[in-house]
């Protein structure tokens, strides 16, 4: 799932900078960041605040969240939106 | 004579995004299973358990140095693209000139910073070995060239040569692992510097048609406001998405017992084996859809093909599933269940 969504973003990615698109910035920026944000105030060195599945689930959340918008984005430029 | 015809018509048939895509996936298969031998028989007997969560981290870590001209270069490949389509290769020999002045400029710059951060650097991989601060400061310094002759090839449309430099990659590292395994994390990083070695060297070749001496520099210093607001949104998206890639198993390697690591690394290599087609796809994808994009076309229904090829898995979940299962180490069970989502 995760290097299924991983792809997705890249293709999204290649696609609207090629057309000098930069829209999708809008989201993938703030999910990006909040994601890597989070893991660093909850991962320090010897802190157990955070499980493995818990990491793997949260790089999960953000890459969910990322493909929603891509195909929100994918459904409003089919309908004359973009 | 008839198979060439039938090939030709094949290929005609096929359209350039999905045969070069299909000539990758073969390349890039050949290419993985040089890979999968190393990692699963050479790797995990020459680098010590507890630093096999290390090798990753580095090797992102490299690939986080090179972002800067990361940036430059995708901005490169755009406008190169469109010389390409306007068939100025005036412009093409400017732009690559003085591509090739900023990145020898930022190669002392980096090797500066990295003699600066090593001790820190060392500290958070828990690595011992002063032999890998040399094999560390080659591979980025290699790292400035990769990712710029990279996207100047994409740019130039060199779909063969890419092609060609996805087998010639695995098999350097091989042949340079075998010649030095026994010295375990510097080995192992040798054979991965090998790889982009190799690759420049291949890539530099198909470049030097454009860097002819019967080809006038022609200025494109009115192109360069444009180039300047392209740049700034692939900046944010390069950035962003470097720091992720870099972070997360930065973060893996400091926060978790070494075996967790391990087993982070392992999974994480082989589970993106079953995403065999979108790889395949996306160095082209840049390109073709830039060209028709500044002819005027519309790209939306390679976009839509390009999105749903991300999407396709298939049976091949099911043997990176039986393939992890068999390569991830016991104490790291835990790491390789959860990360079982990766494929």
């Amino acid at each position: 799932m995760l290097a299924t969504i991983d792809v997705l973003v890249r293709c999204q990615m290649m696609h609207k900078s090629a057309c000098r698109n930069f829209r999708f910035l809008g989201y993938l920026v703030p999910v990006i960041l909040l994601e890597v944000g989070v893991l660093m105030v909850l991962l320090k060195p010897g802190s157990s605040a955070l499980t493995t599945a818990g990491l793997v689930g949260m790089m999960l959340a953000a890459r969910v969240v990322l493909g929603v918008c891509i195909g929100v984005q994918v459904l409003v430029a089919g309908r004359g939106g973009e | 004579m008839f198979a060439t015809d039938r090939l030709r018509s094949f290929k005609n048939r096929l359209g350039p995004l999905w045969w070069h895509s299909l000539l990758m996936l073969v390349a890039a298969r050949a290419g993985d299973i040089v890979a999968l031998c190393v990692g699963l028989f050479i790797v995990p007997d020459m680098v010590l358990r507890e630093k096999l969560g290390a090798v990753f981290a580095l090797v992102r870590l490299a690939a986080f140095v090179a972002v800067p001209l990361t940036v430059v270069g995708n901005v490169a490949m755009k406008y190169i693209n469109m010389f390409l389509v306007q068939e100025d290769d005036g412009k093409i020999k400017a732009l690559l000139r003085d591509l090739l002045v900023s990145t020898r400029r930022c190669r002392h710059w980096w090797g500066a910073s990295l003699w600066l951060c090593w001790a820190h650097i060392r500290t958070g991989l828990a690595i011992e070995d002063n032999a890998i601060m040399w094999i560390l400061a080659a591979f980025v310094l290699v790292s400035c060239w990769t990712p710029v002759a990279t996207m100047l090839s994409r740019g130039l449309k060199q779909f063969y040569r890419i092609t060609a430099a996805r087998i010639v990659r695995p098999a350097a590292r091989l042949v340079v692992l075998l010649l030095i395994r026994r010295l375990q994390v510097a080995g192992y990083l040798a054979g991965t510097l090998a790889q982009p070695v190799a690759v420049l060297i291949f890539l530099v070749g198909g470049l030097r048609r454009f860097m002819r001496k019967d080809i006038e520099c022609v200025d494109y210093r009115e192109l360069k406001s444009e180039m300047l607001r392209y740049l700034w949104p692939v900046a944010a998206m390069t950035v962003v998405t470097a720091f992720q890639l870099a972070i997360e198993p930065w973060l893996i390697r400091e926060c978790f017992p070494s075996d967790e690591s391990a087993g982070y690394y392992m999974a994480a290599v082989l589970g993106n084996i079953p995403m065999w087609a979108a790889p395949a796809m996306v160095p082209f994808l840049f390109s073709l859809v830039s060209e028709q994009f500044e002819g005027g076309e519309s790209t939306r229904r390679m976009h839509l093909q390009s999105l749903a090829c991300g999407r396709v898995r298939d049976r091949a979940r099911h043997i990176a599933r039986v393939l992890l299962r068999r390569a991830a180490y016991p104490s790291a069970a835990r790491v390789v269940a959860a990360v079982h989502g990766l494929c």
